[in-house]
């Protein structure tokens, strides 16, 4: 199930709020209807899949409760692990691998098509997270298998994230309460998600989406082919921040504080810095989980090196099995590495030449989100070309996608900025306040209701994540 | 408890409120939509919640005032032309098709001795001034251009409502209901006029009582902003604004019947009595296609009989058979056809299941007229022109 359908917003989320505060009382009966409602949530859409999750639950489950017995169980770490990534590398990287493997020495392997399980690379992490935690013993075991099936399967961040580590999360699960204001924040997180999600990520994607289309076809020119990457640039922050303000406003609706995921990073200054604001759940869980135990940066430049390699590797594989994403990944970590080796720009004392490396940054992420959205490599070469001026010859269609959507555009660049969170910030409160606020959240959720009603473009950016 | 219904958590309770008031309201066709449910795939479900979802054309049409406030031209497969009025677009399309299965239905009439005539009617789109928004084609005229040029080339006989139009200097975008596709109910008059004088210059037999022709021998009764066509329907008024509609009844005495063939019901009596739906008059303009005022709509067979002359009626009809091979523009001519001759009978390709050359055979007209838009022209609307088995 998606939260930006109809059905999610008028049954399902009504109907957990019902039964959460009307109906049940104490955190255990409310947890078991957190993760019926999670599986459910699921089920809904991967009705099979439902029991892969449930054998994750389960498997990881027994991992903790065995690495609780034998603490530092090295052996059983690696046991947990194999089976978390085996079961990744199954269902999103066969057929890749396989592809490759007979393309490269001229064999003729096949495997059946998988249909990817939604969300797969989310929340096997988060089970990874949780056993690597137990194991260092920064988190305690947990006993309750329903409690542990709860942070592996909560619905509002189990497809899209954030990836929420289990030491961050662990006692919350067993105890927390849910303020009035905690409430009212959640709605009004929940609310903005919502709508960025529907008003601007999803209108933005049919300008991204014709521009990979004609780019797929070469037929992109040069106007197209940067309206289409601008495109996408905005949907793909849109949908990704918009998704996970929803996930944490829904959170903080039954009581739970996620980390934030995005701290507007289209302002970052250095492509180093972009992605201290761009998810930063998964970049959290790459430091803590795979950089810090190579060694991090505290090592000769050899090992740092290697270190960015083998995360920004990772990085890219973790975010699709195809060569797009992994040229995307080690693109990052040559720049990041560049970055750590130079100390530029942090070390650069120049303003002009800081604004134009943060100019440069944009640049370098939106040439980074052709590569990644692009069809397939080939397709991305061929935008990336034609936005350096070898296109197609000039057509209207820029012209149309401009002329349809250039409010969108100004509003998505004025929103991936804090100036109104800033300008919010210094309005005095008082009544005139909150009935502004009630009026403006409530006007902006009818609207995107009103795109669901309208069965209007709305794509799913994670199947591939 | 005091501190809960406290201002500040205002936001909070609106969203509540308006949750609790949709779940209420969705209980009823969600436990409909589950009846889909038919597998695994929930798919089917959620398309029927959405299609019955509660006050879902209160949603259109907010979507449609906001999406005109942003200024947006494409709402919905729907594009407002610079004059304000909605239209779709049809891409290039090959025409080889169905010109040559038009030309060969053409000469198997002819060896019969059965007079074709093929009238284009116009589109939407005027072909001289598009006012379509930047970037954005419609190729319906150039389409029907092509597929006459064919049929004129191996001489089928034509009838080019666009070229009458231009002739006359007709203003092209006033002759439509602004949110829909449709020709207004004047302009189907003025067709109906114009395929009368065609056929009578071809064929003096074919003309008719001129009364029957002048609009001053009508009541005009027109309904302001009652009709909300097709494309304003997918997009909401406060997007498209409503359309006037009008009722043109004949001020001479007429006595008609009406026989639906797949349903099987029929009526007889005066013009209103007998080609008038007022019902759709009533209900939502989201729902009723106001446009279906006339005919009540769109069905396979439909058999039109005027029998002025068997009752010696002062305005009478002529006594001949025809044929209409139709689509929907024709709701608004076939009645008023209907008028000038004896029998006219309406075959929708795309809903008669039946044999066409077969149901020539019987019928045995004195013509067989093809009446369609440049909108027939797209693949799935095919069956329009198959019309040899």
């Amino acid at each position: 199930m998606l939260f930006s359908s109809t059905v999610f917003i008028f049954i399902f989320l009504p109907a957990v709020l019902i039964g959460y505060y009307l109906l049940l009382r104490g955190m255990k009966a409310r947890n078991a209807l957190l993760l019926a409602a999670s599986l459910l949530f699921y089920a809904w859409g991967e009705p099979v899949y439902v029991l892969l999750m449930l054998l994750s639950i389960a498997v990881n489950y027994a991992f903790g409760r065995l690495l609780e017995r034998r603490a530092h169980s090295r052996a059983l770490l690696c046991a947990a692990v194999i089976f978390n990534l085996g079961l990744l590398f199954h269902f999103k990287y066969l057929n890749f691998t396989v592809d490759n493997l007979n393309a490269l020495f001229g064999l003729h392997l096949s495997v059946p098509a998988l249909a990817l399980p939604i969300g797969i690379s989310f929340f096997t992490f988060q089970a990874m997270s949780y056993v690597i935690d137990v194991y260092r013993g920064t988190a305690p075991v947990q006993r309750n298998v329903l409690s542990l099936g709860l942070y592996i399967s909560f619905f509002p961040q189990l497809i899209a994230g954030p990836i929420v580590r289990y030491n961050s999360i662990a006692a919350q699960i067993e105890e927390r309460r849910v303020t009035p204001e905690d409430f009212q924040a959640g709605v009004c997180r929940f609310v903005e998600g919502f709508a960025k999600k529907i008003i601007l990520a999803n209108n933005l994607s049919l300008a991204a989406e014709k521009a990979f289309a004609l780019a797929g076809a070469g037929e992109i020119s040069t106007a197209m082919a940067w309206l289409g990457s601008l495109a996408y640039t905005f949907q793909i922050y849109f949908d990704f921040s918009g998704y996970s303000d929803m996930a944490i406003g829904l959170g903080r609706m039954f009581g739970f504080r996620f980390e934030e995921n995005f701290r507007y990073p289209y302002l970052s200054r250095s492509v180093s810095e972009f992605w201290n604001r761009w998810h930063i759940s998964l970049g959290h869980w790459f430091r803590d989980y795979v950089y810090f135990p190579l060694g991090g940066s505290r090592v000769d430049k050899g090992k740092l090196l290697r270190n960015l390699f083998v995360v920004w590797l990772l990085t890219g594989v973790w975010h699709g099995a195809a060569w797009q994403f992994i040229v995307w990944g080690l693109g990052y970590g040559l720049i990041i590495s560049l970055e750590k080796l130079t100390g530029f720009p942090r070390s650069c004392r120049s303003n002009i030449l800081s604004a134009a490396y943060a100019l440069c940054t944009f640049l370098i992420v939106n040439a980074g989100w052709v590569l990644f959205g692009a069809q397939d490599l080939p397709a991305a070469l061929v935008q990336l070309r034609a936005m350096l001026g070898f296109g197609a010859a000039p057509d209207l269609t820029a012209a149309f996608y401009w002329q349809e959507y250039w409010p969108l555009f100004l509003a998505a660049a004025f929103f991936s900025t804090p100036l109104l969170r800033r300008l919010l910030a210094r309005l005095r409160p008082g009544t005139a306040l909150e009935i502004g606020r009630a009026l403006l959240y409530m006007l902006l959720f009818v609207i995107s209701v009103s795109y669901l009603a309208m069965g209007a473009h709305n794509p799913f950016i994670y199947f591939t994540f | 408890m005091k501190k809960l219904f406290s201002l500040r958590y205002l936001t909070a309770w609106c969203f509540l409120l308006f949750l609790a008031l949709f779940f209420l309201l969705s209980l009823g066709p969600f436990a409909s939509a589950l009846r889909e449910l038919r597998g695994p795939d929930t798919a089917p479900v959620e398309a029927a919640y959405q299609q019955a979802m509660p006050r879902k054309t209160d949603f259109v049409t907010i979507n449609g005032g906001f999406r005109r406030l942003l200024g947006e031209r494409a709402v919905n497969e729907r594009y407002r032309l610079d004059n304000g009025q909605l239209t779709y677009i049809i891409p290039e399309l090959d025409m080889t098709r169905i010109a040559a299965n038009t030309v060969a239905f053409a000469e198997t009439l002819e060896q019969r001795g059965i007079p074709f005539l093929y009238v284009n009617t116009t589109f939407k789109t005027d072909e001289a001034d598009k006012q379509l928004p930047l970037g954005v084609e419609d190729y319906s005229n150039e389409n029907a251009d092509r597929f006459l040029a064919v049929l004129n080339e191996k001489g089928v006989d034509t009838l080019d409502l666009r070229e009458r139009e231009r002739t006359e200097g007709l203003d092209h975008y006033s002759r439509f209901y602004p949110t829909d596709h449709h020709w207004t109910a004047e302009t189907g008059f003025w067709a109906f006029t114009e395929i009368v004088d065609a056929l009578a210059a071809r064929d003096a037999s074919f003309a008719v009582d001129g009364r029957i022709t002048d609009l001053d021998s009508y009541r005009l009764d027109t309904r302001e902003n009652i009709f909300l066509g097709s494309a304003g329907r997918r997009v909401g008024p406060w997007y498209a604004g409503m359309d006037d509609l009008t009722i043109i009844t004949p001020a001479f005495n007429t006595h008609l019947a009406f026989q639906e063939m797949d349903q099987g019901f029929g009526r007889d009596g005066s013009f209103a009595e007998t080609f008038l739906f007022p019902e759709m008059l009533e209900g939502s303009p989201f729902e009723v296609s106001r446009y279906d005022v006339y005919l009540g709509g769109e069905y396979g067979e439909l058999r039109l009989d005027n029998l002025s002359r068997e009752e010696n009626l002062p305005v009478q009809s002529t006594e001949k058979k025809i044929l209409l091979l139709k689509d929907s523009a024709s709701l608004v001519v076939a009645p008023f056809l209907s008028l000038g001759y004896d029998s006219v009978r309406l075959l929708d390709l795309r809903l008669y299941g039946g044999n066409l050359m077969t149901y020539i055979e019987d019928y045995e007209p004195d013509l067989v007229l093809a009446v369609y838009n440049p909108g027939a022209y797209e693949d799935n609307n095919w069956e329009m022109f198959d019309f040899l088995p």
